[in-house]
């Protein structure tokens, strides 16, 4: 038993950073702290004891790089420091917290947690701090702040005393503040929760800042939102915004420009087409179900039906089944024409499913088979049901095709054949969505 | 048949008189995914179907003729006869087979987050029809 004393637990350069030859293992046990090295090398399953007291962990037989500090057998206090490297140009260090490793660009890290117990937040204060952040080139520490033993609050603050941002649960808008105070930038809805992944929200708002149409533009779980960013003397330098989760519109910084549809960056000529200039039936043919929506929105319903012949066959709330001749839709030659035959038993129609996403409230346009006479049974097709071998109505408008064409009627052995695949049919299940999203 | 569906993506739960037939796909054909949490990814935006929390492992079938030899069953299963017998038709692209040990979320950057039960599932994309074949439905 070693009481409040400081001691060193391995010879000098054995335990390497995060385990590549040795790793600590720490664990409280009734009222004992015990460091267990888990891989080889000297000290492999030694256990000490410590009840109160503080312990260094030396990683390259170096400076200290992790202080612990324990106080009736549990950790109340780590302090790990993550020192630059000796060579400027790779000064990337990873700082670990909460199980998520981080990479980023930086001087040396210092990083203290706090417990009142190995497993419970401080009731009041900071209990995880980091010093030797940035936003751009100012300088920080990045606090996350207890009370009453539960996270409230995160905040950056520079080291001229500035606060930079301060984030809550309940706070609608996200406000990033200049070291002179002025605004930096502004997020117009409530953003998402740190916790758990400190440096995230910092990370966020260094990528938003270096590119405001990069990868991390989603600030918010909210539908619609927008993000502003503000120069020096409090302009609007960069602007981006949200509908229905996806990004919409001109996204700008300074000069540079990114256009958006349906979430989709397209081309300026794309965004600036009038509806007029969009063909539908080249809209129709476009891979991309995604752009194809995006596109189809332009054009809009109305303006589609007026273009084309195409009628709804079936309604489901916004939900349709469009329908219309392929020879009206389409110029086909006759070999194409033939194919078409051949494919589409019943007629040369093309079908089209008007399917409205539950999450984006964007209206998705998709082929399905011309068979299909119900919007329900076009989202069962599309999803791999093949409803035609399922439903009672395409059995017998199959078996009776032949049998319509020829104006005569079934033979009795047909008849019971026809019947037998009604029965199997009803043995075959249909699709039920759970949760749809 | 219950099923989740997340943007273009289908969740179909295998029953317990399918299991043996899913594991032996899972160990024998099934290919590596670089990550098993993703299950799909956005061709132009990049956006991920991905798995976030619980404990979760994936592998593809990318050919409809992957096939496994059963090892609790006679004979061979394959891709195609695992989806007949769940009820689903031709699938076009690949069919990823998720095992979901402890419950998970399915998250997109564009939909809601979809909570995942632990089970098996396959997953595979929606598919859309064009006068030849089935095509799978790209975002």
């Amino acid at each position: 038993m070693h009481n409040g004393s400081t001691m060193r637990l391995w010879p000098e350069g054995w335990l390497t950073d995060h385990g590549t030859e040795g790793e600590a293992f720490l664990s409280g046990k009734a009222n004992i702290m015990e460091l267990l090295t888990l891989k080889g090398g000297w000290g492999r399953n030694r256990r000490f004891e410590i009840k109160d007291g503080h312990v260094r962990i030396n990683r390259n037989g170096q400076d200290p790089e992790t202080s612990l500090t324990i106080k009736d057998g549990q950790i109340v206090e780590i302090q790990d420091i993550e020192h630059p490297a000796q060579n400027r140009s790779a000064r990337i260090v990873t700082t670990k917290a909460w199980d998520e490793s981080k990479r980023m660009k930086t001087d040396a890290v210092r990083t203290i947690q706090r417990y009142d117990t190995y497993s419970n937040l401080p009731s009041e204060g900071a209990f995880y701090e980091v010093a030797g952040l940035r936003i751009g080139k100012h300088k920080g520490v990045l606090l996350q702040i207890a009370k009453r033993a539960r996270f409230i609050r995160e905040e950056f603050v520079y080291d001229n005393g500035q606060q930079a941002y301060a984030w809550t649960p309940y706070r609608k808008g996200f406000r990033v503040y200049r070291p002179n105070g002025k605004p930096w930038m502004q997020v117009t809805a409530k953003v998402r929760r740190p916790w758990k992944r400190a440096q995230n929200l910092l990370q966020k708002v260094q990528a938003t800042l270096a590119s405001i149409a990069g990868d991390e533009y989603r600030w918010s779980d909210e539908p619609d939102y927008e993000i502003g960013l503000f120069d020096e003397q409090g302009r609007q330098y960069g602007y981006g915004k949200i509908e229905n989760h996806q990004r919409v519109g001109v996204w700008r910084q300074g000069k540079v420009k990114h256009y958006f549809m349906m979430g989709l960056p397209v081309s300026k000529e794309l965004f600036y087409a009038g509806p007029d200039e969009l063909d539908p039936r080249e809209v129709l043919k476009t891979e991309n179900t995604q752009l194809r929506a995006a596109l189809m929105k332009k054009i809009g319903p109305e303006r589609l039906l007026k273009k084309l012949p195409f009628t709804a066959c079936d309604a489901d709330g916004e939900n349709q089944l469009l329908k219309a001749d392929v020879s009206k839709i389409f110029t086909l030659n006759d070999e194409a024409m033939e194919q078409v035959r051949a494919t589409n038993r019943l007629d040369e129609q093309i079908a089209i499913a008007v399917l409205k996403c539950p999450s984006t409230g964007q209206l998705y346009y998709l082929r399905v088979p011309p068979r299909l006479n119900k919007v329900e049974h076009a989202r069962q097709w599309l999803c791999g049901i093949d409803i035609e071998g399922v439903e009672e109505e395409y059995i017998r408008d199959r078996w009776m095709m032949p049998a319509d064409a020829g104006q005569r009627e079934l033979s009795p052995s047909e008849q019971e054949a026809m019947k037998n695949e009604i029965a199997r049919s009803k043995q075959q299940e249909k699709l039920e969505f759970v949760t749809e999203a | 048949m219950k099923a989740y569906r997340h943007g273009e993506m289908v969740l179909i739960p295998v029953p317990e008189s399918l299991e043996n037939e899913w594991q032996d796909l899972y160990e024998q054909a099934g290919q590596k995914m670089k990550s098993p949490r993703v299950i799909a990814e956005g061709e132009i935006t990049g956006h991920k179907h991905e798995l976030v929390g619980g404990q979760v492992d994936a592998t593809t079938l990318n050919e409809d003729s992957a096939m496994a030899k059963g090892t609790k069953t006679s004979g061979y299963v394959s891709r195609r006869s695992l989806l007949r017998a769940l009820g689903i038709g031709a699938i076009a692209g690949p069919v990823v087979l998720l095992k979901v040990a402890q419950a998970a979320a399915l998250r997109h950057p564009e939909h809601n987050a979809l909570p995942i039960p632990a089970g098996r599932y396959v997953a595979y994309a929606q598919r859309e029809y064009d006068e030849t074949m089935a095509r799978r439905v790209v975002d």
